[in-house]
This record gives C-alpha cells, structure tokens and sequence, in this order.
C-alpha cells in the first residue's frame, strides 16, 4: 500500500495541470490533447515528474473508461445496419494494416519485423473522437459517424488482440499461423463472452431499481469488473469491455430512466476524460524530445504507411461490402485519426525490450500527433468541399439568434424581478427598462424573422420547445419534492410521467424532425430520379427540410445503371426549395462509356465523356393529399 | 380520370390490395422503401374515374391497420389529375 502514497499528489498535480491547460487550449484554439502532450513534453524535460506505472496498470486503469464509453453510447440499430462494413474495417482490416504498416517499415527503414509487425497492430486503433465532434457540428450524415465510431470501437479490441498475439511473437521469437489465427478467435470470442455475460447479469440489476446512483455504480462494477474478470480468464478485456458496454447503452436503455440515462452518459463522459487526459499527459512525460527530433525520418515512414494502410482498407477492402456514398470514402480515408489507445498500447510496451521500446512510443507519437493536427484540423473544410454539410447557414443563423433573444429576455426578467422586490429603485428602474425591453423584442422579431425566411426550421423548433418545457416540468418536480410540498411516492410518480413524455419526444432517425411528414398542405408530388451514389444525400438533404421520401429502385435511361425514385409529396410554395435541395445534393456527374449502347456491331470506340445530369425531377399537381 | 398513388407498409398492402380488388378496383404494385413509412413498404397505383376516389380511400382507411407507433402514418395518398388514360 506504501507505493501508492505518493501516489495521491501526483495524480492531483495531473489534474490540475490537465484543466489548466484545458483552459488555456481554448484560448489559443489548439485541440485539447495536443496541448496536454505539449505541456507533458515541457515537464518532462524541466522537472523530475516521474511516473512510475506498469504497463499492465496502464492498460488496466485508462483503457476500460475509454472503451466503454464508446460502447455505451452507440446505438446498437445503427450499428447493425452497417455492421458488414464495420465488421470489414474492424478485423481483417486491422490484421491489413498490421501487415502492411509492419512489411513497409520494415522494408523501408529497415526496421526489425518483429517490432515492426508490433507496431503495425498497436497503431491499427483509430480514434475518431474529434472529428466526430466537427460531424456533429457540421451535421453530416449520422451513418458517417456511425461508421466511424463503430469501426474505432470494434478495432480497439481486434487491434490490442492481435497486438497481444504479435508482441508474444516477438518476445518468444516463434509464431505459428494456426495457433496465431486460433488465438486470436480464443481470446476476442472468450472476451466477447464474458462482457455479454456480465453485462446482461448486471442488467438485470439495473432494471430492477431506479436509483441513478446505484446505477451509475453498477457500471463502474461492469466496466472495471468486465476487463479484470476476462483479463484473468487469458481472454480480451477490452472486447468484454465493449460488450458489456454495448448491452448497457442498449438494451440497459429500457431498464433506466432518460435521468438515469443522462447522469450516466456525463459520468462516463467525465471519466473518459480524465483517462484520456491521463494518457496524453503521460505520453508528453514519457518522451524525450531530443530523441522525438533525431527520429524524425523514422516518424515520417511510419505516416506514410499508416496512410497507405489506410487507403486500403477504405478504397479497396470496404468495396467487399455493401456500397458507400463514394463521397463518404475520402471522409472515411481522412477520419481514421489515432489516439489514446494507440498510446496506451505503446505505454504498455514491457520495459524488456529496451531501446526498440522508446523508438516506437517515439514513432507512435509521431503517429498519433499527425493525424490529430493534420487530419483532425482539416477535416472540416474536407467536409465542407465534399458538400456533406447539412447544417446550413440558416439553421447556424437560428441557433445564433435565439441563444441571443433567449440570454436578452432571462436578463431583462430577471433586473424586472429585483425591482418587484425591492432590490432596485424606481427610478433605475425606469431607465434600464425600456433600453431592456427593447433591445429583448428586437431579438425575438429576428428570431422570427429567420424562421419564416427557412419554414423548415419551424419543426426543429418545435422539438425543441416541447423538449424544454418537459424539462422545466422536471426541474419544478424537483424544486417541489425538495422544500417539501410534495411526497416522494408523488414526485416519483410524476417524474416518471414526464420522463415517458420526454422518451416519446426523442426521434431516433438521423435527421431530425422526419416523423412529422411535410410542413403544411402537399400541393404537388415530386418524382426525382437519381444515381444510386447520390441516394443518400438527395434523400438525407430532402428529408431533414421536411421533405420525406419513399424510394422506389429502379433503372435503366441511357446507361442502363441501377438508379432510384423518389416520391416526395411538396408543400404549397415550395418546389423551388425542393428543386434547390435535390439539386445542390445531386451534382453534375461526368461518366465514361467505352460503347453507345446499342452499337454493339461498330468497332470498340475510345471512352468518351457523357455529361450526365444530377438527377431528374418531374413535378405534378397534386389534387388531393390525405395521410392516414 | 385520376391516378392514385398510395403508400402503405407491407403489411398492410395485401389486405388493402385484396379489399381494392374486390370492390372492383385494378392496381399496380411497386416495391419501395424508407420515407414516409420507413420501413419496406408498397406504393400502389390506381386509375380511376373521378367519382370511385372516395370508395378507394374509404377502402384503404378501413383496411390499413394501426400502426404501432402513434406518430407514424398508416398510409399516404396522392390523389393526382389525369389527362389521359389509356389501356391498349
């Protein structure tokens, strides 16, 4: 117990430093965890910070947080629908990029296959935390985020297997394909296991009681407890991590209530946070910034294989699967960011391998720097250039001018409300009130004004409004059960009505208020046919203004290619927004025909460009419209 | 003459279809997805005379099935002009 005195102040000192430079990264506009690993490499040079942990505690401490975080919060429906292509990228794409990254150093720099092929599997993690964030803000299709999030929490777990299988390799000097490929099958399906078992164990648990403390406790219990139960039993913690986690944020969804749900998912936020810190600021003091500079060619081998490896498994390996949106590819290539758990995997190095060991924590962090700096930074303008954003101007616009209307009106209520009591005087009064007033009613009208510019932004609005009342409803609840006015058996009761209200509200397709059908009377029904690649955004970009769609597959026109038709019944007024929608989604699109169709008996005839329009919209006048 | 376009999910397609048929009606069928529905559904396509569209929609209001979740829609009708009709 001596051993972890010390070691009291110095996780405190982490802490501290982690927020500050927090803190300061906003400032100055750089990402968060490059600034940690910045300060990590200042400190290890100016002070004696040591940090003295085994690899095992490393991995056994920063990884269950991080991983079952991801698991928690993905949606096992949307996982499912794209589970093949996840599924490509996750296993036989990490074993891809081992390969790969691992024969191009070693036939590159000359560096020793052994450590290379390590390398290559521990560096096969991605971690797409900060991009997902620009999707979100950016509001690209959610199936990317999907894609990615599940592909980065599938090959944590395959990656630190095979890593595991390879480093034992490297340490007895022999492998064995077979027992190599059994191995890996033991110990990720041994893994895959024990979470679900724990997990659906613990679930029922959970389900039984609606004490949001207790819950969150119990998912610590399964978090922790899943990774050290199947560390013990020689199979994949991390896998059992993310089953376990993978239940919880599903199925445990029923068993807890949306206050359960949210105070858990900022429990595990929190704590991913600090794992994720943690891991960053150790790397800075692991480094030795001399050497990081005399490796610089090394660093520059190991990018370019990762970026290789990367090509691959996105342009060549995921063609095995179903189809992509060939926008989506280079977002794909670009988002395959490396993080924490590359890191921690190069921190677990055994010390046993001596100088190899600070060579590919050094290249790692290469790795790792990179992509977050020059793929992280970029990937909002990739997306804006591939027209993948969806968030226009006006609803940013909306967002601006309420927060503006709403922080006006609570500051204009509340100077009103001292002055009913007593806390400011009549005539201070007099002269701040109508300056207030109007500088409140301005902003409303401008909230206003943008809402009927974009009616489509009325259902958002919508949404939200019931979403804030129903939480205001709570929060009275809360207030009540608190001073005393009601009983507790009372406020339960009330609270769990409120939140079944709230559960209904949430709408579960990826785009947003798609349940309510059209805004206001359809007066015409729009037919557009288009290209299969462009399906999903024409239908994705129509859908989200309100504009629902049913796809009919169909084909044929000069090319004979598979295509779609859509059927989209349009509001009074609004073909042109329609047409406008369909036709940013939908671009102009240059093919290559190696024959005209039908002139089979000519000679073969060089390919020649064929412009093809985007798509084609016919319009008809509807003359009555009934939904049932 | 009028051109029913009617969206309905699978389930509810051949009890419809079969009602439509015996109340005399001819329809064609396609397979569709997503949108309104969401899930496989059918679009049906019915010429008409004008005064059979209300016996059509009362038949399809009668035959399509609740959905499970009260913000879905049963069904979805486009009710559209035609200038010409012809079965050759």
């Amino acid at each position: 117990m001596d051993n972890l005195a010390p070691l009291v102040p110095l996780v405190l000192i982490m802490l501290t430093i982690a927020s500050l430079v927090a803190i300061a990264a906003r400032r100055v506009r750089i990402p968060y965890t490059v600034a940690l690993v910045l300060v990590g490499l200042v400190l290890s040079v100016s002070s004696p910070l040591r940090i003295d942990l085994t690899p095992e505690l490393i991995l056994s401490i920063f990884l269950p947080p991080l991983v079952f975080e991801s698991a928690f919060h993905l949606n096992l429906r949307e996982l499912r629908r794209n589970l093949v292509t996840i599924g490509l990228l996750a296993v036989p794409g990490v074993v891809l990029t081992m390969l790969l990254v691992g024969g191009i150093l070693s036939l590159g720099p000359g560096m020793a296959l052994g450590s290379a092929l390590v390398f290559g599997a521990l560096i096969a993690a991605t971690d797409p935390v900060s991009v997902v964030a620009i999707f979100r803000k950016l509001g690209t299709p959610k199936r990317l985020e999907v894609l990615l999030e599940g592909e980065s929490l599938f090959n944590d777990g395959t990656a630190i297997v095979i890593f595991g299988i390879a480093l034992s390799a490297l340490e007895t000097g022999q492998f064995d394909l077979v027992s190599g490929v059994i191995d890996f099958f033991r110990i990720g399906g041994g893994g895959i296991v024990v979470g679900f078992v724990l997990g659906w164990a613990v679930l029922q648990l959970i389900g039984r009681i609606d004490d949001y403390l207790v819950e969150t406790t119990l998912t610590t219990v399964i978090a922790y407890g899943s990774y050290l139960l199947a560390e013990q039993l020689h199979v994949s913690g991390v896998l059992a991590v993310v089953a376990a986690g993978l239940i919880n944020g599903n199925i445990g969804e029923r068993g807890m209530s949306p206050t359960t749900r949210i105070v858990v998912l900022n429990f595990w936020e929190y704590v991913a946070f600090l794992a994720n810190s943690a891991v960053f600021l150790l790397i800075g003091l692991a480094i030795d910034l001399p050497k990081l500079l005399v490796n610089w060619k090394l660093i520059l081998w190991a990018i370019a294989a990762v970026l290789v490896s990367r090509a691959v498994s996105i342009y060549l390996l995921s063609r095995l699967g179903p189809d992509l949106p060939s926008r989506w590819r280079p977002v794909l290539f670009w988002g395959g960011l490396r993080g924490a758990i590359a890191l921690a995997l190069a921190l677990s190095l055994p010390i046993e391998l001596g100088a190899d060991r600070e060579t590919l924590i050094l290249i790692t962090f290469g790795v790792v720097l990179f992509t977050l700096l020059a793929q992280g930074l970029t990937m909002g303008q990739l997306v804006r250039r591939l027209q993948l954003v969806f968030r226009t101007e006006e609803h940013i616009e909306f967002e601006l001018r309420h927060a503006r209307a709403l922080a006006a009106r609570t500051g204009f209520n509340h100077i009103q409300q001292l002055h009913q009591e007593g806390l400011i005087s009549l005539p201070t009064w007099d002269r701040v009130q109508p300056v207030l007033r109007q500088r409140a009613d301005a902003l409303a009208k401008a909230v206003q004004e943008v809402l009927q510019r974009a009616p489509s932004l009325q259902a958002d609005e919508f949404i939200a409004a019931r979403r804030e009342e129903l939480r205001a409803q709570r929060g009275v609840l809360a207030n009540l059960r608190r001073d005393g006015v009601i009983a507790e058996d009372t406020y339960v009761q009330l609270v769990a009505e409120v939140d079944t209200a709230l559960d209904l509200s949430r709408e579960d397709w990826p785009g947003g208020p798609f349940d309510y059908g059209p805004a206001g009377d359809v007066k015409q029904l729009m037919l557009v046919v288009v290209h299969d690649r462009d399906l999903e955004s024409v239908s994705h970009a129509l859908a989200i203004r309100n504009f629902p769609s049913t796809r009919i597959q169909s084909s044929g026109g000069f090319l004979r290619q598979s295509n779609h038709t859509l059927l989209a019944g349009v509001p009074n007024g609004m073909v042109e927004q329609a047409v406008t929608i369909v036709e940013n989604a939908a671009r102009d699109r240059v093919e290559y025909v190696s024959s005209l169709a039908g002139a089979q008996l000519a000679p073969p005839i060089e390919p020649h460009a064929v412009q093809v329009r985007g798509a084609t919209v016919f319009v008809f006048d509807v003359e009555r419209y009934e939904a049932i | 003459m009028k051109l029913l376009v009617v969206i309905l999910s699978d389930v509810d397609a051949e009890n419809v279809l079969r009602k439509l048929i015996e109340a005399g009606h001819r329809a064609t069928r396609i397979s569709s997805t997503g949108g309104f529905l969401r899930r496989g559904n059918t679009t049906l396509l019915m010429g008409m005379e004008e005064n059979k569209v209300d016996g059509a929609l009362d038949i399809i209001r009668a035959n399509a099935q609740p959905p499970e979740d009260a913000v879905q829609r049963r069904a979805t009708i486009f009710v559209l002009n035609l200038s010409r009709y012809e079965q050759v």
